[in-house]
């Protein structure tokens, strides 16, 4: 029998964090860009789900993530979309490696997972105007961008961690009482 | 998952499922533009207040860390700034006066100034930076307030750039420093029509934009000449100004220049901004 409580509380609190995190990518963080960048903060997002929860979560949380950069965007209309559903996917095959208490993995993921990102952006959005020179965006848009990405994950990370493991502390519970 | 008996989707065929789902967004996008229909009013009651309140928070953290000041400070720059009050509404009245001058004396030589006749509304800049490979923003009005895509947008005494898409509440801005962007350009003095694109690594480098497709045969574009909107162009209406010539080579062809121009606009401080409440009518 599905219970329906432990999947409203789970789409609730992740709702809440994607909106959260949305917001602080984009009227907060460009407040604070450095070398003319401003962190990623829906990588974080998306990839911290992917190696720590699945690819099943991750992609979910990717689509609708990608969604609201599109609806933000002036470009086409589902490209955030599908990034981000593959940047989900390929996460969720590393969670069997996954270890909470270890933080090189996941600062390298979300760090790789930014610079595929913009790879990805590049080859579907830059190459096809004539924008070859793709060292030059590499090391001045895509490097520092997964720098300072890295930096704010170091915070932004935790949350989405503890958000996973309240979700699962309050389910237990209400299973012991069921 | 299905130790509740939860069906477990494997994640491959959720994987492809989705990218099919977002391949035909796409399609559907190219072929007949959607942008986002029912999402955008969602998002637009979720997010929008959000942005703006957050918006004003980051606003205030800026403005205390930028100049924590003593209550003498405070006190003194008050006075300062009261003396200065007077002084500008002295030299607003005559400002005044001689515009009313002017407005007489155009009116007699029957010119008509296009660029200040523009109904115009403002708006706040309220979200930014959903992607640094582009430069678009957020502002604070949409359909509600009458704005419709390829609206043109300026701010102070410059272009900024169109909208591009429009929720109920809230509405996207593609700037001209953005990569994608192409604006039909006209140099003022010369009248000769160039296209300006907006060049990330130029912006990067140099806060300058791109200038092509220039012919200047007789050589007499400057640098320093002011670049406005062409009246051929199809989306931007003519006469807004862009930016100043910094910069002329002739391109190998040796038929037509390019160069780079500096944008009159302060695209990294920008707060408010005016939407010119006319799409230009092409048929």
């Amino acid at each position: 029998m599905i219970e329906f409580r432990p999947i409203v509380k789970t789409i609730v609190a992740y709702g809440f964090i994607i909106f959260v995190y949305f917001v602080l990518q984009t009227a907060l963080f460009p407040r604070f860009s450095l070398a003319g960048v401003s962190p990623n903060i829906m990588i974080i997002l998306v990839s911290t789900l992917g190696f720590a929860k699945g690819a099943n979560p991750g992609m979910t949380v990717g689509l609708i993530c990608g969604l609201l950069l599109d609806i933000y965007a002036s470009g086409y209309f589902g490209m955030y979309a599908m990034i981000m559903v593959i940047i989900g996917f390929l996460n969720g095959a590393f969670r069997q490696v996954f270890f909470g208490d270890d933080m090189k993995l996941p600062l390298l993921l979300i760090g790789t997972s930014d610079l595929l990102y913009g790879g990805m952006v590049y080859i579907f959005t830059y190459i096809s105007r004539g924008r070859l020179d793709f060292p030059y965006y590499f090391m001045n848009l895509m490097m520092p961008e997964a720098v300072y990405t890295i930096l704010v994950s170091l915070i932004l990370y935790f949350p989405i961690i503890h958000l996973d493991e309240w979700l699962a502390k309050s389910e237990k519970r209400n299973q012991m009482v069921a | 998952m299905n130790r509740r008996g939860k069906i477990n989707i494997p994640s491959k065929v959720l994987f492809y499922v989705l990218v099919i789902m977002c391949a035909m967004l796409l399609a559907l996008n190219y072929v007949t533009g959607f942008s986002g229909g029912i999402l955008k009013n969602i998002s637009n009651y979720i997010f929008v207040p959000m942005q703006k309140g957050i918006d004003i928070v980051g606003e205030s953290i800026m403005e205390t860390g930028e100049s924590a000041k003593t209550k003498e400070e405070l006190i003194a720059e008050n006075e300062a700034l009261t003396a200065q009050v007077e002084t500008l509404t002295t030299q607003l009245t005559n400002m005044q006066l001689q515009q009313k001058e002017l407005e007489r004396l155009t009116e007699l030589f029957e010119l008509k100034q296009d660029y200040s006749d523009y109904d115009v509304t403002g708006a706040r800049v309220i979200a930014r930076g959903n992607s640094n490979w582009f430069s678009t923003f957020t502002i604070d009005k949409g359909s509600a307030d009458g704005i419709k895509v390829d609206m043109n947008v300026i701010a102070g005494s410059g272009l900024v750039g169109i909208v591009t898409s429009v929720g109920p509440n809230y509405s996207v801005v593609r700037s001209i420093i953005d990569d994608s962007s192409n604006v039909s350009g006209m140099i003022l003095d010369t009248s000769d029509n160039c296209i300006i694109s907006g060049d990330l690594m130029l912006m990067t480098e140099s806060n300058m934009i791109s200038l092509s497709e220039l012919s200047d045969d007789d050589d007499e574009v400057e640098i320093g000449t002011a670049v406005v909107t062409s009246n051929i162009s199809s989306k931007y209406l003519p006469g807004i100004l862009i930016g100043y010539v910094s910069d002329l080579k002739d391109d190998a062809n040796d038929l037509t220049k390019s160069g780079t121009i500096t944008p009159v606009v302060d695209f990294m401080h920008l707060q408010e901004v005016l939407v010119i409440m006319e799409t230009k009518e092409t048929e």
